[in-house]
């Protein structure tokens, strides 16, 4: 998840310095207290001697779109960069959507600016295709001053690659692989980081698949005093005791299962660092085992029960205890009255994720979350900047009370499950546009409902009260093109927008685009497509990429009532300003409909 | 050629008229006269269509029908102004029916699924949940397969 906390531009109009009167060393430490990318942009902008000084003093940059531009581009215009992010396949990645082989490889990047950025010590490469070659070239360049490498959900490398990292990179400090698929060669990688790194901060191979030895972690935690935060991947914690024990510094510990449930005495002897308080993973946790964690759950700050076995009655139990948290992460087996004890409990709280438990009711009893449990966590954590929520049922109500209650929102989510036949209160037209209204902080927002969830005027309350909503995600909203157009002509600052599974026309989509001033970025799936994607060259216009997956042949006779094509599951539509022109390594099931 | 008054489109809804205007249901008929105006400045319609359909095309499709075809006719000619987008564009040689063009095209697209039947979500509603069902992030579905295999 996107953690960025949004600051207050400060930069200030007064800051005119007539031409020559000031130094150049001056204007360059001025610089260099100048932050927000956008104000870097604005600054760049004022007179060719400004834009000069950003290109050399930018340390940072986010390429939010691999394809956006190419390497050599970004290293013509920052030549002196420390920190790069670039991010590659679509989110619609996370949930499957997007086959493997669609792209976003970090070799090009890695050929073409690994050497020649010489300031460069931290690269976080997101979703994207990264081979041993790769990072073997990297680590050739780089190796000796890099400090930050994450590969996030990324694929592609093995093990063997992280052996070369482990030995080469003795300043590095964080190592991030979340979630990345690695083929695991055996697990001396992470001797070989133990034995030759001595200043790691952060390791993470959470939720990877790889397999390591316990007296690794152990050499690890001897030898990197300042090791502060582990995620791994799944390991039982009966095993991890030295591990735990030797780390003293620690204060995030995620991964650890109990894959012996029912033995408790297996797990007395856990014992977590006297810092921690940052607790994840706890895979396959039960009611029986949860007493490992309650002498530190007055600490806790940051609790993830996403895969534990926890019922409902074991959350309240064990939320009850930790007023002191301020990011939980669970499945909606939490249940309403789970969430009730979150309102009362944690009044620090700030993120709270409630993911999508198991559709079968036996499995998760009492599970499900709705408006009640919504609105007693709105009412009682005031504090709230992020909520992301599977819902089984809502009302307008529930939204009305996160718009009053939670003024620092600045990222909210809802999904409303499609299990339950009957919601209580549709359309929510007038609970979206009440929260949108009052949560001026929002900068990003998904809603994805089910047909009649949002009429064409809720659609349009969302486009006018958007603010300064930078991302969305919009799933079974509207009712028709009216409602799209509608939308789009109020969202000036949106910059990102994923549509899934609407009724929208091509045509509407592409008229809808033109609407937005702000928008780099859309991506679509699931609307009334067309076999060759025609109407979508309405939005063409200069540095304006547009790509087309067409749909899948079954869908191409299905209309609907009134003769239009059906609403198809398989198109995709991929459109983005770029400066690089066509994609050059296009997978054949995507067409690039412009430029030509 | 008798020198016509420019025709001036209030995009922005800046004149209080053009956002009385502004509802979300536009008709799609023309119909005669003009729409109540009650300040002193320029009309905000065009034979009683809304101006505001106006905002919902794009600058450069604007340009592509007023450029469009160069046929000569003998309708007068009076420059355009267009205020769009914070900007402020002239165009000369738009007649009055270059200019209703424009204004049919905006209308055809926002009504586009009101002009035919309007398909209501609810027709749709077999056809959408049952094709696209919500999908699971990876690791979810990892843990709650490696669940029901205990």
């Amino acid at each position: 998840m996107g953690g960025e906390v949004p600051e207050p531009r400060r930069l200030s109009r007064a800051l005119s310095f007539g031409c020559g009167a000031v130094p150049e060393e001056a204007l360059h430490l001025v610089f260099c207290y100048v932050d927000d990318p956008r104000d870097r942009e604005a600054a760049s902008l004022v007179c060719r001697r400004w834009h000069r000084i950003d290109a050399l003093s930018r340390k940072h940059v986010t390429v939010g779109f691999c394809y956006a531009v190419e390497p050599a581009r970004l290293l013509a215009r920052f030549p002196r960069l420390e920190s790069l992010a670039l991010k590659g396949r679509p989110r619609a990645a996370m949930y499957g959507l997007i086959p493997e082989d669609f792209g976003a490889y970090a070799a090009p990047w890695v050929a073409q600016l690994a050497a020649p950025l010489d300031c460069l010590k931290a690269l976080h490469l997101r979703r994207m295709t990264v081979t041993d070659q790769d990072i073997a070239m990297l680590v050739r360049a780089r190796g000796h001053m890099l400090q930050v490498l994450k590969l996030d959900k990324c694929s592609g490398f093995s093990t063997d690659a992280l052996r070369l990292v482990a030995r080469s990179c003795r300043s590095l400090r964080t190592l991030f692989l979340e979630e990345c698929t690695i083929a695991d060669e055996g697990s001396e990688w992470l001797h070989e980081l133990a034995v030759n790194n001595s200043v790691l901060v952060s390791l993470n191979f959470y939720m990877t698949e790889l397999k390591v030895e316990p007296a690794d972690l152990e050499l690890l935690a001897k030898n990197c005093k300042s090791l502060i935060s582990l995620k791994m991947s799944e390991c039982d914690l009966s095993d991890l005791i030295g591990f735990l024990q030797t780390s003293k510094a620690l204060q995030e510990f995620a991964g650890g299962a109990f894959f012996e449930v029912g033995e408790y005495t297996n797990y007395e002897k856990v014992k977590f660092p006297p810092r921690l308080c940052f607790l994840g993973g706890l895979t396959f946790m039960g009611k029986n085992e949860m007493p490992v964690i309650f002498p530190y759950s007055a600490m806790l700050k940051k609790l993830d029960l996403q895969y534990t076995f926890l019922t409902t009655e074991d959350h309240c139990q064990l939320i009850a205890k930790c007023p002191n948290l301020l990011v939980l992460e669970v499945r909606n087996v939490i249940g309403d009255r789970g969430l009730e004890v979150v309102g009362d409990t944690c009044k620090k709280l700030r993120r709270l994720r409630i993911e999508r438990g198991d559709d079968d009711p036996g499995q998760e009893e009492q599970g499900g979350v709705s408006q009640i449990g919504l609105t007693a966590v709105a009412v009682g954590c005031r504090e709230l900047e992020y909520i992301a929520a599977y819902v089984s049922d809502i009302t307008n109500g529930a939204l009305e009370s996160i718009g009053t209650f939670c003024k620092n929102l600045y990222d909210f989510r809802l999904v409303l499950l499609d299990k339950q036949k009957k919601i209580t209160d549709l359309p929510l037209d007038n609970g979206v546009r009440a929260l949108l209204r009052n949560c001026t902080k929002l900068r990003r927002f998904a809603f994805y409902l089910r047909p009649g969830g949002l009429s064409d005027v809720g659609l349009g309350y969302i486009g006018l009260h958007s603010g300064n909503i930078q991302y969305m995600l919009l799933g079974n909203v509207g009712e028709s093109d009216s409602g799209l157009i509608q939308f789009a002509m109020g969202c000036t600052k949106l910059r990102k927008l994923e549509l899934r599974s609407c009724c929208f026309s091509e045509r509407a989509l592409a008229v809808a685009v033109l609407q937005m001033p702000s928008l780099r970025y859309i991506w679509v799936q699931g609307y009334r497509a067309s076999q060759t994607g025609q109407d979508l060259m309405l939005m063409a216009r200069p540095y304006w990429n547009i790509e087309f997956a067409p749909p899948c042949p079954e869908s191409a006779y299905r209309v609907m009532a009134d003769g239009q094509p059906c609403v198809d599951t398989y198109a995709q539509v991929l459109a983005y300003y770029s400066l690089a022109g066509r994609r050059p390594d296009c997978p054949q099931w995507l067409v690039t409909l412009h430029p030509a | 050629m008798p020198s016509m008054a420019p025709v001036e489109l209030d995009f922005l809804g800046l004149r209080p008229t053009a956002a009385a205007a502004t509802d979300h249901h536009h008709n799609g008929s023309t119909t005669g006269g003009t729409t109540t105006t009650t300040t002193t400045s320029s009309s905000s319609s065009i034979r009683g269509m809304k101006t505001s359909a106006i905002a919902s095309i794009g600058a450069h499709q604007l340009r592509r029908v007023i450029v469009g075809d160069e046929a000569p006719n003998k309708q007068q000619q009076a420059p355009m102004t267009v205020f769009y987008n914070g900007a402020v564009a002239t165009f000369d040689g738009v007649s009055q029916d270059k200019a209703e063009a424009i204004m049919k095209m905006a209308m055809e697209v926002t009504t586009s699924n009101g002009g035919r039947r309007v398909v209501r979500g609810d027709t749709f509603a077999g056809n959408l949940t049952k094709d696209m069902p919500l999908t699971r992030t990876k690791s979810l579905q990892q843990f709650l397969q490696k669940r029901k295999e205990r």
